[in-house]
C-alpha cells in the first residue's frame, strides 16, 4: 500500500512538472521533455501490439511518417491548422491499420515482426515515389514558435496512452489479448475471437504514433523521406519498451525516461562509444532481468511484503 | 642525446618561451572566459563519413585562432554533440547549446536535412548562424532572417561536367543519382543547363536511398548508349554504380559522379577503376583565395591528411563570423547579421557573399578528375592542375 | 525486345540472387535448428566486409585468400554469442522467442559500436575482379560471379552435410524435434552452438565476397539481415533448396522490375515479394509448415 501511494506520489509530481516545464521559457528543457514525452508515448503505442497481443513489430514507424506526412502536406498545400491535419492522420492509419493489420496478423513471431519492418521500407520509397509529398526533397513548414504546441499534444497523447493502457489492463478485452499471447490455439477453442481482438489491438496501437507523427512534423518544421520512416526512432522505442517491461502498464513509462536519460547522457559523453555500450547495456538487462525493470521490481516489492 | 631529440627539446624551450612572452603581452586573454562557439556534428549514423572532415574545419580555425590570441582578446572554444545524424537530436542538442551552455555564436551542422530543422532554433533565438554544409537553396526559400548559406549552391555542382560535354562534343547525357533531398536539387537543375548548353537528356532516373544493387540502371544506362553518364552520387552508391558500370561493360566517353569521388579515399576503395572519373569540388589547394596555402599547410600537420572541401567551407564560416567581429569588436548579434547579410569576405573557399534570402553566390564549384590515383581540378581552365583526360578509358578487365 | 537483353537481364538477375543466397544461408543455418532470427547477422556479414577491405588495402590478401581465416574468425564469433549471451537464457521461458529476437537486437548494436570503433564510419571496399567476362554480347561480372558459385557449393555441402554425417543427422533430428532429439541422446547445447558457429562462418564467407561488389560502412548490416531474411522467409525455413529458389527469385525481380518499371519498385521488391508469398503461404515456397 506504502509502496503504491509512493508510486502515485511521483507520478502526480512528474506529471505536474511536465506539464510546468515550458513555463521555464527555456526551449532546451522544452525539447528535452518533447524527446522524452514523444518516446514514452510510442513506447505506449507499441506496448498494445507487442506487449499485450504479443505481436512483436518492428515497423509501427510506418504510421508515424503517414501522420507526419498528413500535417506536412495539410498545412502547406491545403492550409489547415497542423492539429486538425494530425487528428486526421491518426483517422486515416486507423481506417488503413483494418485491412493492413487482418492482411499482417496472418504472420507470426519473427515473421511479423521483420514482415513490419519491410512495410516501412516500402513506405518510404512509396512516400519518394509519390509526388504530392515533395518526393525526396520533402516539405518546409512555417518556421516558429511550434515546439511548445508540438509539446502539449506529445504529452497529451503520452497521457492518453497511459490512461487507455490501464483501463485495458483491467478490462475483458486486455484479458483476451493476454490469452491469446500465451496460447492462441486455446484462447481461440475458448471463443476468443482472435483475429477480431488482434486486429483492434493493432489498430488502437497504429494510431499513436499516426498521431505523434504529426507532432513531430510541426516540431521538426521539415519532413523528408530518410529523416521521418527512422529505423532509428523505431528501434530505441522498442528498446525502451523491452526495458521497461513489455506488456505492463508502467514499463513504457519507466524504460522510456530511464532510457532516454541514460542514451542523451551517453551519446554526450561517450561519442565514439556510446551504441556499444547501449547494445551490451540491452543484452544485459535482458539477461538479468528479462521481463524488464517494472516486474523486477514489483515481484521484489511483492517478496518484501511492501506491495 | 641525439639530433633529434635535441632540436625536439629545443622547439619544446622556444615554445615555451614563446608562450610566456605572448601570455605576459596579453594578461587579459586568461582573465576573461572564453568565447565558445556551438554546434552539432554527425560523429556516428549515415553522414559519419563526410562530417568527420567538416569538424576538422572548424576544429583548425579555432586551434589558429587561439594561437594568434583569440577574438577580441578572448580564447575561443568549440562546443559540439554528436547529433548522430539525426535531425530532432540536433534540434534538443543546438537548444542546450543555447539556453544550457549559454555558447555565444553558432555556426551550422552537416546536411541540408539537419540544417533545415535547426534553422528553426537559430531564428527563434535570433542568433547568426553561417550553415557551411548545406547546399540546397529549398531550407533559404521559405523567409530565414538569421541562417547564411555556406557553402556552393548545389546547381553550380554540374557546371563543369556540363562544360566539359559541350566542349567534347558530347551529345548525349544520362542522369543517374540518389533520390534523396541533396542530389534530387543537382539532378532537377540538369535538363535545363543541358538544354542551354545544347546537350540532349536520354536518360534520367533516380534510385532510392540504400538502393539493394545498380545493375538494373547501369543496363537501361547501357541502353540508352549515353555520350557522357552524371551520376548524383555520394561514397557508397558511387562505387556501387561504378562496379555496375563496369560489369555491364557501359563505355561513355565521360563518367561523372557528383560527390563521392571528391573524398580523398575514393581512390583507395574504387582502385585502378577510379582513374578517369570526374567529381565535383567547391575548393581546391591550389585556389588563389584569401589563406589558402596557410590552411592546407596548417591542416596537414594537425590531423595528417588533406582537407578536402567540407573542411574547407567550416573553416570559411568561421572565416566570416571572425571579419563580423572584429569589424563590429563586439559579440551583438545583429550587428553580426548585419554584417553576415551585406558584407563580401574573402575566405578560403573564394568571396563569401550572400543575397537577400540567404543565398550563396560568392562561391563556385570545380571539377576534379582521377589521374593516376590522384585528384587535380581540370575545370575550369583558369585554376586547372591538369588537362582533363578523354575519352574516359575502355575498362581494363 | 531482343533476346540477348532477356538474357542479360536474366543472367544479372540470377547472380544478384547469388549474392542475395550468400548473405542468407548462414541465417537459415541457424534458424533451422535454434528457431531465433539472429538481427545480428548482417552485422557479422558487415563486420568481415570491413575486415577484407583493411586486409587487402594494407596486406595485400585478397578475400578469396583470406576466405579461411573469415570463416574460421565468424564461427568464433558466433560460438561467442551463443555461449555468453543466448544461453544464459532461460530455454522453456514463455517469452523465449520474443526474448531471443531483442537479445541478438542487443547483439546487433553493439557489434555496430563495436565497428565504428574499430573501423569508423567510413564506406570500405575491395577493388578486386571488379571486371567481367564477356560472351559474345553478354556480360557476366567475375566477383558477381563468384559469390554466386560459392553460394551454390555452400548450399550443396550443406545438404550433403546433413543428410550423410553423423552431426548432420543430428542437427537435422535437433531442428525438427528437440524432445524427440534429446531423446535420442543428442546434446541440444551442443546443436545449437554448433548451428550459430556454422551459420556465423557462412555470413563471414558472405562478408568477404560482398566486400567485392559493394562499399559498406558499420550501419550497413540491417539491410543485409533484411534481405537474408526475406530470402529465407520466401524459399522456406531450414529450406537450403528453397534459399536458392527465394533468392533466384528475388533477384530475378529485382533486375527485371528494375529494368523495365523503376529502379524504386526494383528495390522495393524483396520485401513485397517476401510479404505476398507468406500471406498465400505461410511456410515459404518449399518450406514444410510450421505452426
Amino acid at each position: 500500500m506504502i509502496a503504491k501511494r509512493a508510486g502515485y506520489a511521483v507520478l502526480a509530481l512528474l506529471f505536474v512538472v511536465l506539464l510546468l516545464a515550458p513555463l521555464s521559457g527555456n526551449g532546451y528543457i522544452v525539447s528535452l521533455c518533447y524527446i522524452t514525452a514523444l518516446f514514452v508515448a510510442l513506447a505506449y503505442g507499441w506496448n498494445l501490439i507487442s506487449g499485450y497481443a504479443g505481436y512483436l513489430s518492428f515497423g509501427q514507424i510506418t504510421f508515424f511518417g503517414i501522420g507526419a506526412y498528413a500535417v506536412a502536406i495539410g498545412v502547406t498545400r491545403f492550409h489547415l491548422p497542423w492539429y486538425l491535419c494530425a487528428a486526421l492522420g491518426g483517422v486515416a492509419c486507423a481506417a488503413l491499420a483494418v485491412p493492413m493489420g487482418w492482411l499482417m496478423l496472418r504472420l507470426r513471431g519473427p515473421f511479423f515482426a521483420l514482415g513490419m519492418l519491410g512495410l516501412a521500407q516500402t513506405a518510404r520509397i512509396l512516400t519518394n515515389l509519390t509526388p504530392i509529398s515533395g518526393g525526396s526533397e520533402g516539405i518546409y513548414l512555417p518556421p516558429g514558435a511550434n515546439a511548445i504546441a508540438a509539446y502539449y499534444w506529445t504529452l497529451a497523447i503520452m497521457v492518453g496512452g497511459v490512461v487507455l493502457t490501464a483501463a485495458i489492463d483491467r478490462n475483458a478485452f486486455g484479458l483476451r489479448l493476454r490469452a491469446l499471447r500465451e496460447d492462441e490455439r486455446a484462447a481461440g477453442t475458448l471463443g476468443v475471437d482472435t483475429t477480431r481482438s488482434n486486429v483492434q489491438a493493432f489498430v488502437l496501437s497504429a494510431i499513436f504514433p499516426a498521431l505523434l507523427g504529426g507532432g513531430y512534423a510541426w516540431y521538426l518544421t521539415y519532413v523528408e523521406p530518410n529523416s521521418i520512416y527512422s529505423t532509428e526512432i523505431e528501434l530505441q522505442t522498442v528498446a525502451m519498451a523491452i526495458l521497461g517491461g513489455m506488456g505492463t502498464l508502467w514499463g513504457p513509462l519507466v524504460g522510456g525516461l530511464i532510457m532516454s536519460q541514460v542514451s542523451e547522457s551517453l551519446s554526450t559523453r561517450f561519442p565514439q562509444t556510446h551504441l556499444m555500450i547501449f547494445g551490451a547495456l540491452i543484452v544485459v538487462l535482458l539477461i538479468a532481468l528479462p521481463r524488464g525493470i517494472v516486474p523486477a521490481v514489483a515481484a521484489f516489492l511483492k517478496k518484501r511484503g511492501i506491495a | 642525446m641525439n639530433v633529434t631529440s635535441r632540436l625536439t627539446a629545443l622547439a619544446v624551450c622556444g615554445g615555451l618561451l614563446a608562450g610566456v612572452a605572448a601570455g605576459s603581452g596579453r594578461a587579459g586573454a586568461a582573465d576573461q572566459p572564453p568565447i565558445v562557439i556551438g554546434t552539432t556534428i554527425s560523429q556516428t549514423g549515415s553522414y559519419a563519413e563526410d562530417a568527420k572532415y567538416a569538424l576538422q574545419g572548424y576544429q583548425l580555425w579555432v586551434n589558429q585562432q587561439n594561437a594568434k590570441g583569440g577574438l577580441l582578446g578572448r580564447k575561443i572554444e568549440l562546443k559540439y554533440y554528436d547529433d548522430a545524424s539525426d535531425p530532432a537530436t540536433a534540434v534538443t542538442q543546438y537548444q542546450k547549446l543555447v539556453q544550457q551552455d549559454k555558447v555565444a555564436l553558432l555556426v551550422g551542422p552537416y546536411s541540408s536535412a539537419i540544417t533545415a530543422a535547426v534553422a528553426n532554433v537559430a531564428e527563434q533565438n535570433k542568433m547568426p548562424m553561417i550553415s557551411p554544409e548545406v547546399s540546397s537553396v529549398a531550407p533559404f526559400k521559405r523567409g530565414l532572417k538569421w541562417v547564411f548559406q555556406g557553402q556552393a549552391q548545389s546547381t553550380r555542382y554540374v557546371a563543369g561536367a556540363i562544360d566539359i560535354a559541350k566542349q567534347n562534343g558530347y551529345k548525349k547525357i544520362a542522369v543517374t543519382g540518389e533520390d534523396t533531398a541533396f542530389p534530387r536539387s543537382i539532378a532537377q537543375a540538369i535538363p535545363d543547363l543541358a538544354k542551354e548548353a545544347g546537350l540532349e537528356i536520354v536518360f534520367n532516373e533516380l534510385y532510392p536511398h540504400n538502393a539493394s544493387d545498380y545493375t538494373a540502371i547501369a543496363q537501361k544506362i547501357k541502353q540508352a548508349n549515353p555520350d557522357a553518364v552524371f551520376g548524383i552520387s555520394y561514397f557508397p552508391d558511387s562505387i556501387g554504380l561504378l562496379r555496375a558500370l563496369k560489369q555491364a561493360n557501359v563505355t561513355p566517353k565521360e563518367l561523372f559522379f557528383a560527390v563521392g569521388p571528391t573524398e580523398p579515399n575514393f581512390g583507395k576503395e574504387a582502385g585502378k577503376d577510379a582513374d578517369g572519373v570526374l567529381s565535383t569540388t567547391n575548393w581546391s589547394a591550389n585556389l588563389k583565395t584569401a589563406d589558402n596555402g596557410d590552411f592546407t599547410k596548417a591542416f596537414q600537420a594537425m590531423f595528417k591528411s588533406n582537407p578536402d572541401y567540407h573542411s574547407a567551407a567550416n573553416y570559411a564560416a568561421l572565416q566570416v563570423l571572425a571579419a563580423a567581429i572584429n569589424k563590429n569588436k563586439s559579440l551583438d548579434a545583429d550587428k553580426i547579421r548585419e554584417f553576415m547579410a551585406t558584407t563580401k569576405v574573402p575566405t578560403v573557399m573564394g568571396t563569401y557573399e550572400v543575397d537577400s534570402s540567404g543565398i550563396q553566390v560568392g562561391y563556385n564549384s570545380l571539377t576534379l578528375q582521377w589521374q593516376g590515383g590522384s585528384q587535380y581540378v581540370v575545370w575550369p581552365a583558369s585554376y586547372q592542375q591538369k588537362k582533363p583526360q578523354l575519352p574516359f578509358p575502355a575498362w581494363t578487365r | 525486345m531482343r533476346p540477348e537483353l532477356v538474357l542479360q537481364l536474366t543472367i544479372d538477375g540470377l547472380l544478384l540472387g547469388g549474392v542475395f543466397a550468400l548473405a542468407a544461408l548462414g541465417l537459415n543455418v541457424i534458424f533451422g535448428v535454434t528457431r531465433i532470427v539472429n538481427l545480428a547477422h548482417g552485422n557479422i556479414v558487415v563486420l568481415t566486409a570491413l575486415s577484407a577491405a583493411i586486409a587487402f588495402q594494407r596486406f595485400g590478401i585478397t578475400p578469396i585468400e583470406g576466405l579461411p581465416v573469415a570463416m574460421v574468425g565468424g564461427a568464433l564469433l558466433g560460438v561467442i554469442i551463443d555461449r555468453l549471451i543466448l544461453r544464459r537464457l532461460p530455454e522453456d521461458a514463455p517469452t523465449a522467442e520474443t526474448t531471443s529476437l531483442l537479445l541478438t537486437f542487443g547483439v546487433s548494436y553493439f557489434l555496430v559500436g563495436l565497428s565504428l570503433a574499430i573501423f569508423t564510419g567510413d564506406f570500405r571496399s575491395v577493388a578486386y575482379l571488379t571486371g567481367s567476362w564477356l560472351v559474345g554480347p553478354l556480360s557476366i561480372g567475375k566477383s558477381r560471379f563468384l559469390a554466386f558459385a560459392v553460394a551454390i557449393v555452400i548450399a550443396a555441402m550443406l545438404g550433403v552435410l546433413l543428410r550423410s554425417t553423423k552431426i548432420g543427422r543430428a542437427l537435422r533430428a535437433a531442428s525438427q524435434n528437440l524432445d524427440g532429439a534429446r531423446a535420442c541422446g543428442v546434446s541440444i547445447d551442443r546443436m545449437r552452438t554448433l548451428s550459430f558457429g556454422l551459420g556465423s562462418a557462412i555470413a563471414a564467407a558472405a562478408g568477404a565476397l560482398l566486400s567485392m561488389i559493394y562499399a559498406v560502412n558499420p550501419d550497413s548490416g540491417s539491410q543485409f539481415t533484411l534481405i537474408a531474411f526475406s530470402v529465407v522467409a520466401l524459399g522456406g525455413l531450414g529450406s537450403y533448396a528453397g534459399a536458392l529458389l527465394g533468392s533466384a527469385i528475388l533477384g530475378l525481380a529485382v533486375s527485371f522490375v528494375g529494368f523495365f518499371g523503376n529502379t524504386q519498385l526494383g528495390a522495393m521488391m524483396p520485401y513485397v515479394v517476401f510479404i505476398l508469398v507468406l500471406l498465400f503461404r505461410p511456410s515459404g515456397l518449399l518450406g514444410k509448415s510450421v505452426a
